[in-house]
């Protein structure tokens, strides 16, 4: 009873964090959110994709073809909420709060101690990394919580019933289907578990054998996509092999940068959509319990460890086959096992808990400081604040003018996502000359970005983005 | 119309010297100060003051020396690895070299000696434990009958 009330606070404080002003910081849907909003109301209303293609299991998108699972999520959220903002950063955010839940369990089954599992699951919680991605649309979060899920049930199915499997099988075949990095991940990871439990799994092996060869066939739909050319297109345009200089240093450095204290605890993920970058993607104070946690993983061995350490290692390859490195996004699913080890690390010293709970409190104080306050302000730009007002400035002007050109670094997918696209008066272009005019003696509207100038025509706007800048500057001529 | 040249930021790259340390704290400061919302002068110097960022700047170049990419590019991947099985070993055996382990650093921060000597340190840091490392494992493995 007091176990579970426990649970629901951490629950709570989870979903309190993730989902408190989720629509204001960040404070706009950046292009990729736009464009996965876009996809599933465009499959709600068609079946189709935006490029006409029907229940595609690839989404072309902007030529990068997104996994579909997301999406499909989306547009399942999207029947109760409307094509909305709100029903694309959903899915991920409860994805988020349900990831909490699953790594209790998952660490509970691992270790049978209460201590542990709750610790583990309170980390994820007040993670800056987890909350970081569980605030906006992102795709690798639902596929870490897929990952978390599949762990958790194989390891129930083994104690509990085989049929379980089933949906362990399950989960980490949609995990691939969500984002890239658990296609790196997953089967080797499976491997190693296979492994890991031999012993219970020989018993089974008929009922494991025939629960693989039905999720085999349950995916083979699935499976042309992830040879295909457009399914590994994003692999290969990514990949470490396009990186200048030798490429077994190059895997070292993007590797072991990804376990890099800089990087770690002081300043994450430089890009702005990653991370509040004044912060690291751990807590400082978690350093030293995650140190006592893995000097006690490596004393007494046992499949926690090897499960930690091979969460640890695998987790971070999909980060250092990549060009960009350290990349948390990439990286996210070794989010977790920094969390159980931070855990690990607590419960072995219990006279330092107290000691610790105002440090914990005040660095979450920080982070949200820095979340709410500073983030918005400085990097508006990295979540493509200002389109969403543009185009409804525009809506509500549209009748007053014969033209509108937009510069094309407005995507087309925000025009679509926002209801403008089917006007007839709008143009996209690079507006390197100034257009002609259809109509020479009525008005026209120029949308410019400031940093393009021009002496012969008189701004008449700026849409501003959440810290003053200017996005756009609108021109009459 | 015409595209201006886009402005060349600041780079504030940051690098572990004493002096680096103590000179990025106006900047800091200012940044964090300057974001913050007027007339909340608690909250303001609560999260954002001197003694929080030059401690942090002190720890994060004091474990930077400690870092793995950063021990990797000093004594390559190979020495890494024999560093931490050092650490892990020396603090298994409760060494007294554990202070060493925990010292060494130091004069590479604080901009005392000259830049040869502070590296020498640094190397002669990453070799003892290295060796020490090595000693235990030599030490407890099993003669053979």
């Amino acid at each position: 009873m007091k176990k579970s009330l426990i649970i629901f606070f951490i629950l709570l404080l989870a979903a309190f964090l993730r989902l408190y002003r989720i629509m204001e910081d960040p404070p706009a849907l950046y292009w990729d959110e736009v464009a996965i909003g876009y996809n599933a109301y465009s499959i709600n209303q068609t079946g189709k994709d935006e490029w006409g293609i029907s229940w595609p299991v690839l989404f072309r998108s902007y030529d990068d073809y997104k996994p579909p699972v997301y999406i499909y999520t989306v547009a399942l959220f999207q029947k109760f909420l409307g094509p909305t903002d709100f029903s694309v950063r959903l899915p991920s955010a409860l994805a988020g709060i349900l990831t909490v839940a699953f790594l209790y369990f998952l660490v509970y089954e691992l270790t049978k101690r209460f201590s542990v599992s709750a610790i583990s699951a309170l980390m994820l919680a007040i993670s800056m990394w987890h909350i970081q991605f569980s605030r906006a649309g992102f795709e690798a979060n639902l596929a870490l919580m897929f990952v978390v899920l599949g762990i958790w049930m194989f390891l129930l199915s083994l104690r509990v019933n085989i049929k379980l499997l089933f949906l362990s099988f399950i989960s980490f075949g949609l995990s691939t289907a969500t984002y890239h990095n658990a296609k790196i991940f997953v089967p080797v990871f499976l491997i190693i578990l296979m492994v890991l439990f031999y012993d219970k799994i020989k018993k089974n092996l008929k009922a494991v054998a025939l629960i693989g060869l039905i999720t085999f066939i349950f995916y083979l739909p699935f499976l042309p996509a992830y040879f295909s050319r457009e399914g590994q297109l994003r692999a290969t345009a990514e990949s470490i092999l396009n990186q200048k200089g030798n490429l077994l240093l190059n895997f070292q450095q993007n590797f072991l940068v990804n376990f890099s204290f800089d990087y770690l605890f002081f300043h994450g993920d430089q890009a702005g959509r990653h991370s509040v970058k004044k912060l690291g993607e751990l807590y400082v104070w978690q350093l030293p319990f995650i140190l006592i946690g893995l000097y006690d993983l490596i004393k007494h061995r046992s499949k926690l460890s090897v499960i930690i350490f091979a969460w640890l290692i695998l987790g971070a390859i999909p980060a250092a086959v990549t060009k960009v490195s350290p990349h948390a996004l990439r990286a996210l699913l070794s989010v977790v096992p920094w969390q159980i080890l931070t855990a690990v690390g607590l419960v072995k010293i219990p006279r330092l808990i107290p000691l610790t709970v105002p440090v914990v409190v005040f660095s979450l104080l920080l982070y949200l400081h820095l979340y709410h306050i500073h983030y918005p302000v400085a990097y508006a730009a990295d979540w493509q604040d200002g389109y969403a007002q543009t185009i409804s400035y525009l809506k509500s002007e549209e009748k007053n003018y014969e033209e509108i050109y937009i510069h094309d670094s407005l995507p087309e997918e925000y025009l679509k996502w926002y209801t403008l696209a089917k006007s007839e008066k709008l143009f996209r272009r690079d507006l390197l000359t100034l257009p002609i005019k259809k109509y020479p003696g009525k008005k026209s509207l120029i949308v410019a970005p400031p940093y393009m100038v021009s002496k012969d025509i008189k701004v008449i706007k700026e849409i501003k983005m959440y810290g003053g800048d200017a996005v756009y500057k609108l021109y009459e001529f | 119309m015409a595209v201006m040249p886009s402005i060349n930021y600041m780079n504030f790259e940051f690098t572990c010297t004493a002096s680096r340390i103590i000179m990025d704290l106006p900047h800091l400061i200012w940044e964090a100060e300057s974001a913050d919302p007027q007339g909340q002068i608690f909250i303001t110097r609560m999260f954002h003051n001197k003694v929080g960022f030059l401690l942090g700047n002190y720890l994060r170049c004091y474990l930077s020396y400690f870092s793995p990419e950063y021990i990797a590019s000093f004594l390559t991947i190979f020495g890494a690895i024999l560093f931490f099985i050092g650490t892990y070993l020396l603090i298994l055996k409760k060494s007294k070299l554990i202070s060493v382990l925990l010292l060494f650093p130091i004069p590479a921060l604080l901009e005392f000696f000259p830049f040869t000597v502070r590296g020498l340190i640094l190397l002669g840091g990453y070799v003892i434990i290295i060796i020490a490392g090595l000693y235990y494992l030599y030490a407890g493995r099993k003669p053979k009958n």
